[in-house]
């Protein structure tokens, strides 16, 4: 496991930070002699496109998170409930979205949200659109594949939490004079922390770092940082700056991560 | 505080009957003992009482208010889980308080409730403890105060001393009882321990296969259970069959295996079956041969096993017949060392020997 981490995961991660630190070649000669170790990184904090590329890249995530978190809690909940006959059925539909390909779950949602395609019709014909409506290429159809992509991390976490909660600390609460919403949110909400955390965590890690779903979903107005850094890495053959920008956007989430992991402790006495 | 009454309560899971018809009724500031084997429906009798589970038929009520039907979180019911359930993330004054927050209690109220309940369950100097700090004992007083402090119409105590050791359970036997008495709430005490029954609770309940079989004093339940069945579950106890050979005036004699005649304090008619139940306990255990005395069965010794206080013979007569006989020890004496293979002579009173019908 060890040997594994550090062969496929330090070693190159090493690699990309030390280019960081370098000059391209097509940088000007002056910076090559008098700039920094720190020169792609200045460049890129002076770039508006990047700096904004990154705020969208973290905003969209928290969308999508809050979106999916919102989503699948309940779904969690609610597995608890079922028989395991349809929880089993349940976890399939869950994962069979896992089962094709990215591209190919993409293109059904450029399909879905199309010009002249099912959403479209739908909401035409109820008259909630007066006609047809550019649904693609847009923040809101990143988001919405995003969430659908996320949703298998969100809920197996939180179900994993909550199934370790005994019988009892639902009906506590009961007993006490609190009704289900509010057991829910004192008492269950609080003790699947740990869950909700890893899921959390998980998803905003795959949203902050999406690549092919804003590429083929979005355009080139809403490009997240992950596109900034490919431009640099397979277009422009810059390493340096393209590994400058992946390590601004590692250590912001790092660090987002670790604020985060901070109030959750503080606030519900959990460990995370 | 209310009295409990429960009528013909029933309650199945399709073809299974888990209660069928459960009468019962507590009357207000008592303690009551639910005591059966695992199985026998009492933990579902306490969750119907505590609302978790809907029954079948039959009626709950509180001071003669029907609550079937009351979701559980309006019933005003203090429940002490088996594993005491207390919240993790709270410390033991907000897990006391949690009630009172529930019910919208002033803060300057609560926080003076809080600090009462803690004080009754002698907490008082652990309350911004988190319960992952505490000792099993204490999280069980602390789920304790949480279930009191909201002055429950009946208070539930599921198994309350099984997850404790030995001496903390005697420790905690005393305090709940102290407890209970001081608050004055009806209670009711699950427990498949008979001894946690009959020294916690005013009354006995003995539950088999989803019903009520006998309620009474600890004291009556022991001494003259009104079934074989009762007397089995309740301690230990040598049953015997018997068919009853000639009635006198102050009793009859009962044959038992062709062997003995034990004379019982009850007159009946001769030629009837009976079963007879004695106490371990109630056996004078003696080595020389009691001359003249009725009821002496001579035996030996098969098995002999220390408990302390007394030590448990398990003997065997000629003819076969096994009996169980206990004897307190007294003083160091080498007289109250029994072994295996020693013959013993045993005599019980007449009236300490109970009948039954077969």
């Amino acid at each position: 496991m060890l040997v594994f981490l550090l062969a496929f995961y330090v070693i190159p991660f090493a690699e990309m930070l030390r280019v960081s630190f370098g000059f391209w070649v097509n940088d000007p000669e002056e910076v090559k002699a008098t700039g920094t170790w720190l020169y792609q990184y200045e460049k890129a904090f002076e770039s508006a496109r990047t700096m904004r590329a990154l705020w969208r890249t973290f905003e969209l995530s928290f969308i999508s998170v809050l979106i999916t978190f919102l989503l699948c809690y309940p779904v969690a909940v609610m597995m608890l409930w079922l028989g395991p006959r349809i929880r089993s059925a349940v976890l399939m539909v869950v994962f069979i979205s896992l089962a094709a390909s990215l591209i190919v779950r993409n293109y059904g949602w450029l399909v879905v949200l199309a010009d002249q395609g099912p959403i479209n019709n739908l909401f035409v014909g109820l008259g909630i659109f007066e006609r047809s409506q550019r649904l693609v290429y847009n923040e809101g159809a990143i988001i919405v594949a995003l969430v659908h992509y996320c949703m298998p991390f969100m809920i197996l976490p939180i179900y994993g939490a909550l199934i370790r909660i005994p019988p009892s600390q639902w009906e506590a609460p009961r007993t006490l004079g609190a009704n289900s919403w509010t057991t829910l949110r004192t008492v269950i909400l609080p003790l699947s922390a740990p869950g909700i955390f890893g899921g959390t965590t998980l998803c905003f890690a795959i949203c902050a770092s999406a690549f092919v779903t804003p590429l083929m979903l979005g355009s080139p107005s809403t490009a997240m940082i992950s596109q900034v850094a490919a431009e640099q890495l397979l277009v422009q053959l810059n390493f340096p700056l393209g590994s400058a920008i992946i390590f601004i956007l590692t250590a912001f989430t790092f660090a987002l991560v670790f604020v985060y992991a901070v109030l959750v402790r503080r606030m519900l006495r959990v460990d995370v | 505080m209310a009295r409990l009454d429960l009528s013909d309560l029933c309650f199945s899971v399709g073809a299974l009957d888990i209660l069928r018809s459960v009468n019962l009724t507590v009357e207000e500031g008592t303690c009551l003992a639910l005591l059966g084997p695992s199985g026998c429906g009492k933990t579902t009798t306490l969750r119907c009482i505590a609302g978790f589970v809907q029954p079948t038929s039959g009626s709950i009520s509180f001071n003669g208010q029907p609550v079937v039907g009351v979701p559980a979180h309006k019933r005003n019911v203090g429940l002490v889980f088996q594993d005491y359930a207390l919240f993790p993330h709270m410390t033991v004054a907000e897990n006391v308080a949690y009630g009172l927050k529930r019910r919208s209690v002033p803060a300057a109220e609560c926080k003076q409730r809080v600090a009462e309940a803690l004080e009754l369950v002698q907490l008082d100097t652990l309350a911004d403890r988190l319960p992952r700090q505490m000792s099993g004992g204490q999280q069980q007083r602390v789920s304790l105060a949480r279930a009191l402090v909201i002055r429950p119409n009946v208070l539930l105590l599921d198994e309350p001393l099984g997850a404790l050791d030995r001496k903390l359970r005697d420790q905690m036997q005393v305090e709940l009882k102290r407890i209970q008495r001081d608050s004055g709430i009806t209670t009711i005490i699950v427990t498949h321990d008979q001894e946690e029954a009959l020294s916690l609770s005013d009354r006995v309940a003995v539950m088999f296969d989803g019903q009520i079989q006998e309620v009474g004093t600890p004291t009556t339940l022991y001494r003259e259970p009104g079934s074989r069945a009762v007397m089995e579950f309740l301690g230990a106890s040598n049953i015997l069959d018997g068919t009853a050979v000639s009635a006198e005036q102050d009793g009859s004699h009962i044959k038992i295996r062709d062997s003995h005649t034990l004379k019982v304090s009850d007159a009946l008619e001769s030629g009837r079956d009976v079963q007879l139940g004695i106490r371990p306990e109630q056996f004078l255990v003696e080595t020389e041969s009691p001359v003249g005395r009725e009821n002496s069965i001579a035996a030996t010794i098969s098995e002999v096993v220390y408990k302390g206080p007394h030590v448990e013979l398990y003997v065997e007569t000629e003819q076969g017949l096994r009996l169980l006989a206990q004897r307190r020890i007294r003083g160091i004496a080498a007289q109250d060392t029994f072994v295996i293979g020693q013959s013993v002579f045993l005599t019980v009173e007449p009236d300490a020997i109970l009948v039954f019908g077969r």
